[in-house]
């Protein structure tokens, strides 16, 4: 007996040893089973069985010749001639939009671009009017409609920055009808044995890019 | 402050403004268009020519005379159209240093014609276009762009003998030029 005794003694450090490690396995699995219970529970979820739409709207701004418009070069002009070009503005987008600008680029001969002088006597000018039905190109009247000048007789130096056409707000799909009219300021000149003065107006050539641009409508916040 | 950190200063500031200013008025999307369409100007002005020959841009036009006891004949030449618009009218100036007088007739819608080198004969309306005596005259005689008018230069009064030259100097002004006008197309 005392035999056993002693046995028993000398294995107590042995079983100290691995018991706190049992211990702690055991009480982590206790953990882990009462956490998995708490979120073990019900869930309630709620959707839209048909999904929202939402699109974008769009910007769209076309031009399109009335007649000769843009697409055909003007020749020949004589100073004090007047050549009145038609096209169509379309702000073919879905949203509305606003204020509406046009600027020129041109380059060429200077004569043509600026004379020089202020204010501009002999160069080239522009002006914008605008028919609220369709210009008739051959006529230039505004059958059954009312002109509106949107950019009175400005020199091409003057439209080099964009110039406001429509400063207000322009609806999705409307139509702008312009008459574009090209000036060459009456002067005088005489070409002496068929050679015109020095800096002459005579024979030059300029190329111009009509610019126009529209930003879109005022951005909005809804309630619906 | 530095100089180098007042200088990056300015330059920011600069910056800035320069962004600012090329901020549209209108944020957001923006809708263009562009188009480029050319433009070209007109010319006007004539010249003399011979009448086979080409205009003498630049430079009066000349007629050599030789006064003999025989007299002399009367010569030919065409006032071309050097432009690209259409005329209504010229003014002449000729001159001559010594000499006869000379006097300048269009003939409009036709050529003169000679027989032999002699007189001439017009189908056409006979214009006077001035003489040497008489400085610069404005003439209403039409030349369509690209064409001309025929011209007979005569020499009158009393002859004296020897050899003489006359310039024939045509200007044009603008008012002389077709009038302006307004187009829709």
């Amino acid at each position: 007996m005392a035999h056993l005794a002693r046995h028993a003694d000398s294995n107590a450090p042995r079983r100290t040893a691995w018991r706190p490690l049992a211990v702690a396995v055991t009480g982590g699995a206790l953990l882990m089973t009462a956490g998995f219970g708490v979120w073990a529970g019900l869930n309630a979820t709620a959707f839209n069985t048909s999904p929202q739409s939402v699109d974008s709207g769009t910007l769209s701004l076309t031009l399109g010749d009335n007649g000769a418009g843009f697409s055909s070069a003007i020749s020949n002009l004589a100073p004090g001639d007047v050549v009145n070009r038609y096209v169509d503005l379309t702000n073919g987008g879905s949203l509305d939009a606003q204020g509406l600008t046009m600027s020129v680029s041109a380059s060429g001969d200077s004569q043509l671009i600026t004379d020089g002088t202020s204010p501009a006597t002999k160069a080239l000018t522009v002006s914008v009017t605008s028919c609220s039905t369709t210009w008739t190109p051959s006529t230039g009247a505004c059958t059954g409609g009312t002109t509106t000048s949107l950019l009175g007789t400005t020199t091409l130096s003057g439209v080099a920055s964009a110039q406001s056409l429509i400063s207000g707000s322009i609806a999705s799909g409307a139509v702008e009808h312009l008459q574009i009219s090209m000036t060459l300021p009456d002067q005088t000149e005489t070409t002496t044995n068929g050679t015109p003065i020095t800096g002459t107006i005579q024979g030059r050539s300029a190329t111009l890019t009509y610019h126009f641009q529209e930003a879109q409508r005022t951005a909005t916040t809804t309630n619906s | 402050m530095t100089r180098s950190r007042l200088g990056s200063l300015v330059a920011t500031a600069a910056t800035a403004l320069v962004i600012v200013a090329a901020t549209p008025a209108w944020a957001g999307e923006s809708g263009t268009t562009s188009r480029t369409q050319t433009v070209g100007s007109a010319s006007w002005g004539a010249a003399g020519s011979t009448t086979s020959g080409s205009p003498t841009i630049g430079t009066p036009f000349t007629l050599s005379w030789t006064v003999t006891v025989l007299g002399v004949n009367p010569q030919f030449f065409k006032v071309v159209n050097t432009g690209t618009t259409n005329l209504n009218a010229e003014t002449y100036t000729t001159t001559i240093s010594g000499g006869p007088k000379v006097v300048l007739t269009a003939c409009v819608g036709a050529d003169w014609t000679t027989v032999l080198g002699l007189g001439g004969s017009c189908a056409g309306t006979q214009v006077a276009l001035g003489d040497s005596s008489s400085g610069a005259t404005a003439a209403s005689v039409s030349i369509p762009a690209g064409s001309y008018v025929s011209v007979k230069a005569a020499a009158t009064g009393v002859l004296s003998l020897g050899s003489y030259t006359t310039s024939i100097s045509v200007a044009v002004s603008r008012s002389q030029a077709r009038a302006a006008r307004t187009t829709n197309s």
